[in-house]
This record gives structure tokens, C-alpha cells and sequence, in this order.
């Protein structure tokens, strides 16, 4: 996993970029990849999926296809979805080399006519297990059970990187939601890692401590605290206690105008069900842990 | 050469040459001393013409004045002998009228630019002080910058609170809007807006669901489709469904599209209700952290109606604008190493920015004086520059520039009127200026089109000041005569005298702005002797022995050299030897050309006889001038006569070299002849004049008598004596008019004969009138008193044909005739006998003959 890679300073893995047909990709979602292949002296692979299903539509006479401002709906083609696919597709790999250049990491770009999660789970096979997973499209306040059948679905790869329809920031501290000490390990020091990419100009690293009650918060910081004693330490930040209300957690990531988010998913901070709450504060990327 | 230069200058009137009863003893005593061969010059003279030493130059005495050098003086403020020109300078700064402007006149060098600037400094003194003036961005028209006046001192402290403004709002708009409040109700609005257009999404997706319908994305748009557990029914599943059910997921796949279509065309309403409702909030938020950076500055110039108008339209484009403030990659907030922000430097900001055009130091008292030392059209009305921004040029209103008009404004300006005139467009941009009352900057180039850079108009500003012209009274004929619109505008002329009378009061006066001098440049003081030497020297200045010069910087420079010299002897004060040596010095340092051409006179190359006698030969006098030296040299004229048809031939006309005033010298000759010689005849006579060895320009008419001396010599064929030069015009009756540089042209033959060894029978003749003008060196005069040298003032050609001929002239008698032997009765007897042949002939002419042409008109 990327926690390990970064923990035992090993500097490898690739960055795959799922971009589907379907939606629109997230200037932050490249701004992620490229700071994680930055951070970790990755490449990173543009997946771009041509959505089986969408072709299969164009079999039904009936399907019509209405343009996004709503203004005009026509019968969807074959035709017409391969011209669309190429298109987005062009364009989706002219950003991607644009990257590539800016970063200076190598960028390869593959294209698939599959569905979606086979697609990933079969490019990140093929790459080896150190992969981290970048989705395109922004997540949506259901899309908890997405992500979940991604972690699931998707074995070889150690994090899979998400945007919310308001994540533009990519400047800022990166921070790490600690919920339990089994994990804090980990999320530090990758969140120590993204961070150490632009030499800690944007703020470094701080670490959020997310519990349910002040009992519980304390006893997080002091083990934390202990953990971290032997050397350098991020910077400690208690969340107020969530009383199991997800937004309490999400509301405290957005005050920290963080630049990065790492967090464990099925927690507090990116609950399995409900995103509701992080899709309306996540102002940045998040980075979530296997 | 020059001839008559100075003719302006001497007087031409009917002086006695008779000196004062203290002088004629001096006189007297002086031409006892003389030798036996000027006795013998003094001899053949006509009674009264030979000048004694005393007439030559004029000494000043100040026995009478109680001081011993000039430290004891108090000096000279102002000038003296000015009291017209002054009196017109105050005249003119006293009259409110905006077309009194004032041209003074006067020479470069008579201290008037000093003196004008000292009595209008005095003036200003309890003038008002005037306002500053500023301009700001005009929020309506940025092409047009509003001025705006301000009470003295106030407008820079405008400016920098503008810039404190500024500077407060980059650090309070930004902190504003990531406050907590900001952001928690802009996530509301978000939410408001976006939120039901998600929820409705969203909503119509589960309807989808719902009924077995698959909302999804394409690249384009959206599309629904037929839905079994989850997943897309493939087409062929679907053909196998029954008829009515696939007529049923049509019926639902229409419905919802339409649904859909419905969603989608709200959104751009929902954006502006977004947009509409976040603006109000940003507004609202702006306003708070506006109001309170404007409040200081408010309460500082709210005072000022036109400024509490200026910061409303301020206040109000801050809060319109103010994400300006938010750019932080702009503002530096985001630098490794935070930055100073220097608001006027930051293009985002320049438009709040305050040009303080006239800031009026905090000590100013008292109207301005300012001197236009280049007074070109930019330097005059002010100017918008330009800075080079991709490629074009652009310009606003930080960049608008004062110029004189601008600085002096509410006082005085003062302008050299030449470099004025001189400079391209300025002189029409001042009459402008001051015909408006107005002063409006203004690109010159775009009148002609010929640049094509972005420009500004900036608003006029209003013009109260007096402008004082200083020019020489050539400048001002020429102004007058060309320019119509000169005498509207500079109505006061105070016109500055060059010279002052040599009386008692002016000569104190003159002592102290020896003294002046002296104490302005820290001088060592002046003895008595030194001060009498220098009044000397501005007499001969004036070129007037009853003139005193008032060329005051010629005057300081003199003092000011003396004092050098008087420091390399090591003399604590400045003596008259000190005096002396500064003028010879320099002379010396000036007269490198003077003493080329006395080697042309040494080494024979230039042909000028200073002895013996030769018939229809003499020797004029001319005068160069090189900047501030002149001097005179002596030129070889001859004559030849012959029977002829009636002219007289002036060969520096006819080969172009002659100048008008020049020819009408030697037309007049032909009057006299005529007049004298030929009432009942024919003037058959046919002359040729000419300068010898003249190869440049002649003109000016003071050689007139000399020509008519050589002429009358060669009809007579009477000798005249070499030893002598001639200077002088004459009239057609014979009278000897003054002419200028006397001074100079005695200096310059008494040089030559010097050189070649005085004789005692040397000398010149001047014209009478010019004895007053007589101040010549002290060389000259000593060589005069021992008699070695001779000045005669001579009033008619008979007084000067005499001491040239030693001869008598000659005066008609009763029989109507000359007496035999004398000179002009030589004359007409050979013009007797021209008029005897030519009837003889009979071709001659008696026209009123010309020099140059023949009677009938004809030219040779």
C-alpha cells in the first residue's frame, strides 16, 4: 500500500487517472495526480474509459440524448458516441501531457471500451500492486458505496484519490483525519510525504484528531503525541467531538483550508453512506487510505 | 568689417567740444608738455580741433565719498537707474488682469533677470499662498481625469492617506472575505442554489430508478435507458420484452426527459439568482471593511466638498470592485518571502491612487516664483507621459506631469521669451494658456496626428498667474510685428536701461553695487582707486565718457576677475592695478584674431602707409567685433577721377560687398560734390572708390567722410598726410556726423603707428560729436599728453581737409570763386575742366548722379 511505500521511504508506484466517457474530469483531480506522482517519483497512467454501456444505447432507437444546458435533446448514435468518445478522449490526453510536462514525470495514456470499475481493476492489475487510484469526476453525496466497491473491487492499489464538486484548493497543509491510533501511523506519514513534494512551503502537516466524545479526543492526542515523541512531529489539531454527526468532522477539515486531505474510508470523516456533509466542505482533494 | 557700429548708440547732437574751464587747464598744462613735432602737427591744425589728454578720457574721482574700500559700503539692493522698468514690473504684477503680462527688455548682461526676480520675490511675499491642485481618476470617463483644488499642503497628505487607504483595504478586503461569516453564508447561498439543482438531479434520477429507468452521463449530455437490477438492459433483452412493457419504458424514458429538459433550462435562472444574491453579499461584506478604511479619511477632508464627492465615488467603485482585492497571487500574500505592497505600483490599484500635480511645500508663505529655465512645450503646460505595456504605449492620470504653468500658478513665471519662441509649439501653448485662463494638458502630437498612442484628457485647470517675458527689444519689435496676439497678452513693458548719467548720486549708487558684487561672491573688498577704475571701465562699457554701463554682469565679472588677480599677488584688498590687469587680461585672452591681423600691418601684407603723403589716398577706420571685444584696424581707401559721364563708381557695391547704409555714404558724396562745386555745371566726373584689400562685407556710413577726404584729394591732387586716419559720416553739406566704436577705431591706429614707431605727427580724425563718447585707453592718453599721438575732432570736411592737406580748404568769395592755392579751388578747377571737355563732347550728363550708376541709370 502507498501507506507502506511511503513509510518505508520506498519511491515507487504509479498513479492511474480513471477518466470515463461519461462525466467530466476535475482540474483538481489532475492537480492531485500530478502532486502524488510529484510526492512519490511516480508515473502516472491517463486510463480513459469509453462506457460500454453508452454504445450499447445507441441500438435503441428511442434513446435521445439531451445536451447539458438542457437546450437541445436528439437521437444518440453510434456515430455520433464514437465522434463524442474521441473528442473527450483528445482532449482528456492534451491535459494529461500538459502535465506530464509541467511536472516533468512521465504520463502514458491508455484507452479502454469497457465498464468503468473492470477497466480500472484489470489497468491497475496489469501495473502491479502500488498503484493509487485518481478518480476524474468529482464524488456526489451517494457515492460512498461507489467508492466502496472501488476500494473493494480494485485490489491493486494501495489509495484511491477523490474530488467533491467544491475541491479547487491544491495549496494548503496536508491533513491527515486520525480517528484511531491503528492507522495513524500510516496516514501521517503519507500526508508527510505529499507534503514534503513542495518542501512544506504550504503549511506542512496537521494532523486531525476526529473522536466522538472529549474522553475519547484526549485519549487519541496523548497516544498520538506519544507516538510521534521520538521525532518530528506534524502539527496537532483536536476536531470538537463529533457525538456521531459526520459534518462536525467535515467542517473541521474545511477550516483547515487544507491542501490535501488523507483519511481512512468507512470513518468519521468519509463515512461509507452519507457524503453528503464532505461533498459540501472538501475544498481540496482526498487522498483515502486502503 | 563694420562700419558705423555703434552708430545707435552715439548722440548725434551739437556737444561743445569745449571742456569744462577745470579741464581746459589740465588741457592746457597737457599740451605744454607736447614736443616740438607736435607742435608742428597742433600747427597746421584749424584752432580748436586737436584734442587735449584730458578730453580722451574721463577719470572718476570719489575724493569726495567717505570710504576707503567697499567693506564699508553698504550694498546696492536692486539696481540703479532702472526706476521706469521697475516701476512698469510693479505696474504689471499689480494688475489683476490676466492680459497684463510683462516683456522685459533690456541687454543680457544689465542684471535684469536678478533684479525682476528679487522684486517679485518681494511681492509674492504677501501674495496668497496657493492651493495644491490634484487629479484623480475620473470613475465616469477614465480618459479624463478630474482636478481637483485643495487648500495648501493638503494635497500630498490626500495622496498618501489614498495610498494608507489602499494599503489597509489589501490587507482587510481579503481578511473579510474568508472571515467565517463571509464563508458560511456564501455556502449557503451555494447550497440555496446549487443544492436544489443537485437535489433535483438527483431527484429525478431516483424517479428514474424508480421505474426501471438508468440515468447516466454521457460526454455530451444526458441520456436515460432501459434498467434491469442495476445494469443497462442490453437491446436484444430488451426486444424480447413484451410489447406493452416496452411501450411503458418508452412512455417513462419520454416523461423523464422531459423532466429533464425542464431542470437543465432553469439552471442559467438559478445562476443569476446565484450570481445576484452573492453579489449583494459581497457588497455587503465590502461595504464593512470600505467604510471602515474610509472613515479616517473621510473625517480628515470631508472639510473639502469637492474631495467628500471624490471618496463617495471612490467608496462606492471599492465596494464594486472588490475582488480586486482578492487576487492573492497578485498581492503577494502567497511569497515565500511576504513583499511590501506598494499600492501605487500595483496596476490593480492605480486608478484609487492620488497624483499630487502642486503639492505646496508645508513652509510655503507667499505666492510662487519660478524661473522656466527650459521652457519647452512639455516643461510648460505639464505633460502625460507613457509607459511602453505590450508593446503600446499607455498613459493615465498618475502619469500627468507639471509643468511651469502648473508650478507657478497663483504667482509669477518667469521665461527667456527667446528659448520660448524657440521652442516648437510652446510659445502658441502659453498664449493658449493664458487667452483661456485656462492651462490643459495636451499631448502636441496629437493635434498633428502623427502618434498613435493612448491618451488622456486630463480636465483643465484653472490658470492666475502673471507671466514675465525677458527678451532683448529686437525680440520684442519682432514679437510686436509678427505676432497680433503678443501686445493682447503683454501689455507692461519694462524696458531696462543699458546705461545710467555719470553724476554724484549714480556714481554712490554704482559704488555700491560694487560693493554688491563684492559681498554676493565673497569678494575681497575694493580701495578707491579699484572702484574709480572700475567706474572707468563701465563708462567705456557705455562707450560714453558721461555714461556709466549698466551691464552689471559685466561689471561682477570684472570685479570678480580682479579679485583672482588680486589674490595671486597676495593683496587683501582689490586694487586698481588689479582692475587693469583683469581688463588686459582679458583682452589677451580674446584677442588672438586682433593680433593676427596687426601682423598683416607689420609684415607688409595688408598695405596701410602711416607716414608720408600721397594724393587721393587715405586711411579709414573700422571695427570688429567678436562676442563681447571689438576692435578697430585701419583700411587703405583710394580714389580715381577722370573725365567721365557723371558718377561716382563704389566698387564694394558693385562687386556686392557694400552694404545700404554704405552706398547711401557715397551717394551722399555726389550731393556734396555737386552741391560745393557744380551748381552752374555739369559734373563731368567720373570716380572710382574702393577699400583696398577688402575682402569681406562693408557697411554703415562712417567712412563716408573718409571716401569724400581721398576724393577730393585726387580731384585736387592735393596730398594728404598718411600719418592720419579718418573716421566719420558726412551729410550733403559737409557737416561730419558721429559715428560708433570711436573708442575702438583710435585704439586700433594708435596700435599700428605704435607698433611701427610713433611719429608725433600722427593721429585721427573723429567727428566732433564723438568727443563725448571718447574713454580710450590710458596708453593712448599719455602718448596723446606727451605728443606723440593726436586725436582732432572735426566738425566740417573743411576742418578735415585742412589737417589732412595742411592745406586750407578754402572759401568761396564774393566773386563766387575759391581763393587761389587752396584746395577746393583745385577741385573745381578740374571739375571745370571735366564739365569743359564733356560740353566738348557732348556727352555729358549733369543728373543727380549715384554712386553706381550713371545719370540715365545705366550701370557700368
Amino acid at each position: 500500500m502507498i501507506g507502506h511505500v511511503a513509510s518505508a521511504h520506498e519511491a515507487s508506484g504509479r498513479v492511474v487517472l480513471r477518466l470515463t466517457s461519461g462525466a467530466g474530469a476535475a482540474d483538481a483531480a489532475f492537480e492531485a495526480a500530478a502532486r502524488i506522482a510529484e510526492a512519490f517519483q511516480s508515473e502516472i497512467e491517463g486510463l480513459f474509459v469509453e462506457e460500454r454501456q453508452l454504445v450499447d444505447l445507441t441500438a435503441y432507437g428511442f434513446v435521445k440524448e439531451t445536451s447539458l444546458t438542457g437546450m437541445m435533446t436528439r437521437p444518440i448514435s453510434a456515430t455520433e458516441i464514437e465522434r463524442e468518445f474521441r473528442s473527450a478522449c483528445h482532449g482528456m490526453r492534451k491535459r494529461l501531457e500538459r502535465l506530464g510536462r509541467q511536472i516533468e514525470t512521465r504520463v502514458i495514456t491508455t484507452i479502454t471500451r469497457d465498464d468503468p470499475l473492470p477497466a480500472l481493476a484489470r489497468t491497475c492489475a496489469a501495473a502491479g500492486p502500488w498503484n493509487v487510484v485518481v478518480l476524474g469526476e468529482p464524488f456526489r453525496a451517494r457515492s460512498g458505496v461507489l467508492l466502496g466497491e472501488i476500494l473493494a473491487s480494485v485490489r491493486d492499489a494501495t489509495g484511491l484519490v477523490t474530488v467533491g464538486p467544491k475541491s479547487m484548493r491544491t495549496k494548503g497543509p496536508v491533513v491527515a483525519a486520525i480517528e484511531n491510533t491503528d492507522r495513524m501511523g500510516g496516514l501521517v506519514r503519507t500526508a508527510e510525504r505529499l507534503a514534503s513534494a513542495d518542501g512544506g512551503r504550504n503549511g506542512g502537516v496537521i494532523a486531525l484528531l476526529i473522536a466522538d466524545d472529549f474522553h475519547h479526543l484526549s485519549w487519541l492526542e496523548t497516544q498520538a503525541r506519544l507516538a510521534f515523541s521520538g521525532g518530528p512531529a506534524p502539527q496537532f489539531f483536536a476536531a470538537p467531538p463529533t457525538r456521531g454527526e459526520p459534518g462536525v468532522a467535515a467542517e473541521a477539515i474545511r477550516q483547515l483550508k487544507a491542501g490535501f486531505v488523507v483519511a481512512q474510508f468507512g470513518g468519521m470523516a468519509v463515512p461509507y453512506d452519507d457524503l453528503s456533509p464532505l461533498s459540501a466542505a472538501l475544498e481540496c482533494p482526498l487522498f483515502l487510505l486502503r | 568689417m563694420i562700419f558705423g557700429l555703434g552708430k545707435k548708440k552715439a548722440k548725434q547732437g551739437s556737444d561743445s567740444v569745449e571742456a569744462p574751464e577745470a579741464e581746459k587747464s589740465k588741457a592746457k598744462s597737457d599740451e605744454d608738455k607736447k614736443p616740438s613735432k607736435a607742435a608742428k602737427s597742433q600747427a597746421d591744425a584749424p584752432a580748436g580741433t586737436a584734442l587735449g589728454a584730458s578730453r580722451l578720457r574721463r577719470k572718476a574721482d570719489l575724493s569726495g565719498f567717505e570710504f576707503e574700500t567697499t567693506a564699508e559700503i553698504e550694498p546696492l539692493h536692486g539696481l540703479i537707474g532702472q526706476d521706469r522698468a521697475l516701476g512698469a514690473l510693479q505696474f504689471g504684477a499689480g494688475m489683476p488682469e490676466s492680459d497684463y503680462n510683462i516683456f522685459v527688455l533690456g541687454s543680457d548682461s544689465c542684471g535684469k533677470t536678478a533684479a525682476v526676480r528679487q522684486t517679485l520675490e518681494e511681492l509674492a511675499k504677501s501674495g496668497a499662498t496657493p492651493d495644491d491642485w490634484v487629479y484623480v481618476h475620473n470613475f465616469e470617463d477614465a480618459n479624463a481625469p478630474n482636478a481637483m483644488q485643495l487648500p495648501a499642503g493638503r494635497g500630498k497628505a490626500l495622496a498618501k492617506a489614498m495610498t494608507d487607504v489602499i494599503d489597509e483595504l489589501t490587507s482587510t478586503l481579503p481578511a473579510a472575505f474568508e472571515s467565517e461569516d463571509y464563508l458560511s453564508r456564501a455556502r449557503a447561498l451555494e447550497a440555496e442554489h446549487s443544492g436544489s439543482h443537485e437535489a433535483r438531479l438527483q431527484a429525478l434520477s431516483d424517479k428514474a430508478e424508480e421505474r426501471g429507468i438508468a440515468f447516466l452521463r454521457t460526454p455530451m449530455g444526458f441520456t436515460f435507458a432501459p434498467m434491469l437490477e442495476g445494469k443497462v438492459v442490453k437491446p436484444e433483452a430488451f426486444e424480447a420484452m413484451p410489447p406493452s412493457m416496452q411501450a411503458e419504458v418508452r412512455q417513462n424514458i419520454e416523461a423523464l426527459q422531459q423532466e429533464l429538459e425542464t431542470i437543465l433550462l432553469e439552471v442559467p435562472r438559478l445562476e443569476k439568482s446565484k450570481r445576484k444574491h452573492l453579489r449583494l453579499l459581497n457588497e455587503e461584506v465590502a461595504q464593512y471593511a470600505v467604510n471602515s478604511a474610509l472613515e479616517e479619511i473621510i473625517t480628515d477632508f470631508g472639510d473639502i466638498e469637492e474631495v467628500g464627492q471624490y471618496l463617495e465615488k471612490v467608496r462606492a467603485d471599492l465596494v464594486a470592485n472588490a475582488s480586486l482585492f482578492l487576487d492573492e497571487e497578485a498581492s503577494g500574500a502567497t511569497s515565500i518571502v511576504p513583499q511590501t505592497i506598494d499600492s501605487s505600483r500595483d496596476p490593480r490599484f492605480r486608478r484609487y491612487m492620488v497624483n499630487a500635480l502642486i503639492a505646496q511645500p508645508a513652509n510655503r508663505r507667499g505666492a510662487p516664483v519660478v524661473e522656466a529655465v527650459n521652457p519647452t512645450y512639455g516643461n510648460i503646460i505639464g505633460r502625460s507621459e507613457h509607459l511602453a505595456h505590450m508593446g503600446a504605449l499607455v498613459t493615465d492620470f498618475l502619469l500627468i506631469k507639471p509643468g511651469a504653468l502648473h508650478t507657478a500658478n497663483g504667482g509669477y513665471l518667469l521665461i527667456d521669451a527667446r528659448k520660448l519662441v524657440s521652442a516648437p509649439f510652446a510659445w502658441d501653448a502659453l498664449k493658449r494658456a493664458l487667452q483661456t485662463g485656462h492651462v490643459q494638458i495636451e499631448h502636441p502630437a496629437e493635434s498633428t496626428g502623427l502618434v498613435a498612442t493612448q491618451s488622456i484628457d486630463p480636465e483643465p485647470i484653472p490658470l492666475n498667474i502673471k507671466v514675465v517675458l525677458f527678451g532683448d527689444r529686437e525680440l520684442y519689435a519682432l514679437l510686436s510685428r509678427a505676432d497680433p496676439e503678443f501686445q493682447e497678452l503683454f501689455k507692461v513693458q519694462a524696458d531696462f536701461e543699458d546705461t545710467v548719467d555719470w553724476d554724484d548720486e549714480n556714481l554712490r549708487g554704482y559704488t555700491a553695487m560694487i560693493a554688491a558684487v563684492s559681498a554676493k561672491h565673497e569678494l575681497a573688498p575694493l580701495n578707491r582707486e579699484a572702484v574709480e577704475a572700475v567706474i572707468e571701465q563701465g563708462s567705456r562699457l557705455a562707450s560714453d565718457r558721461d555714461k556709466l554701463s549698466l551691464e552689471v554682469s559685466r561689471i561682477a565679472d570684472l570685479v570678480r576677475e580682479a579679485n583672482y588677480w588680486a589674490q595671486k599677488a597676495e593683496r587683501q584688498t582689490i586694487a586698481r592695478e588689479d582692475i587693469q590687469r583683469a581688463i588686459a587680461e582679458h583682452i589677451q585672452r580674446g584677442d588672438r584674431i586682433r593680433d593676427l591681423d596687426r601682423e598683416t600691418f607689420e609684415r607688409g601684407i595688408v598695405m596701410v602707409d602711416t607716414e608720408g603723403e600721397k594724393v587721393g589716398q587715405i586711411n579709414g577706420l573700422s571695427v570688429l567685433q567678436l562676442g563681447d571685444f571689438m576692435f578697430g584696424r585701419p583700411s587703405r581707401i583710394t580714389a580715381r577721377v577722370r573725365f567721365g559721364p557723371g558718377r561716382v563708381v563704389d566698387i564694394e557695391r558693385e562687386v556686392k560687398l557694400g552694404g545700404p547704409l554704405h552706398s547711401k555714404g557715397v551717394m551722399i558724396l555726389w550731393g556734396y560734390l555737386a552741391g560745393t562745386f557744380a551748381k552752374d555745371k555739369p559734373l563731368a566726373l567720373s570716380a572710382s572708390l574702393v577699400f583696398e584689400q577688402s575682402y569681406g562685407g562693408v557697411d554703415g556710413d562712417s567712412a563716408s567722410s573718409t571716401e569724400l577726404y581721398a576724393l577730393l584729394s585726387a580731384l585736387s591732387g592735393v596730398a594728404i598726410k598718411q600719418g592720419f586716419a579718418v573716421t566719420g559720416s558726412v551729410n550733403q553739406l559737409g557737416e561730419v556726423q558721429a559715428i560708433g566704436g570711436v573708442n575702438e577705431k583710435i585704439e586700433g591706429f594708435f596700435d599700428i603707428c605704435k607698433a611701427r614707431g610713433l611719429t608725433g605727427e600722427q593721429g585721427v580724425l573723429i567727428p566732433k560729436a564723438n568727443v563725448q563718447h571718447l574713454m580710450l585707453r590710458e596708453d593712448v592718453v599719455e602718448a596723446v599728453a606727451e605728443g606723440q599721438f593726436n586725436v582732432h575732432a572735426v566738425a566740417t570736411i573743411e576742418e578735415g581737409i585742412e589737417i589732412l592737406t595742411g592745406k586750407p580748404a578754402g572759401i568761396r568769395g564774393a566773386d563766387g570763386k575759391f581763393p587761389k592755392d587752396t584746395v577746393f579751388a583745385k577741385v573745381e578747377d578740374t571739375l571745370a575742366t571735366f564739365a569743359r571737355r564733356a560740353k566738348e563732347a557732348g556727352s555729358f550728363d549733369d543728373g543727380p548722379g549715384a554712386a553706381g550708376q550713371s545719370a540715365k541709370g545705366a550701370t557700368s
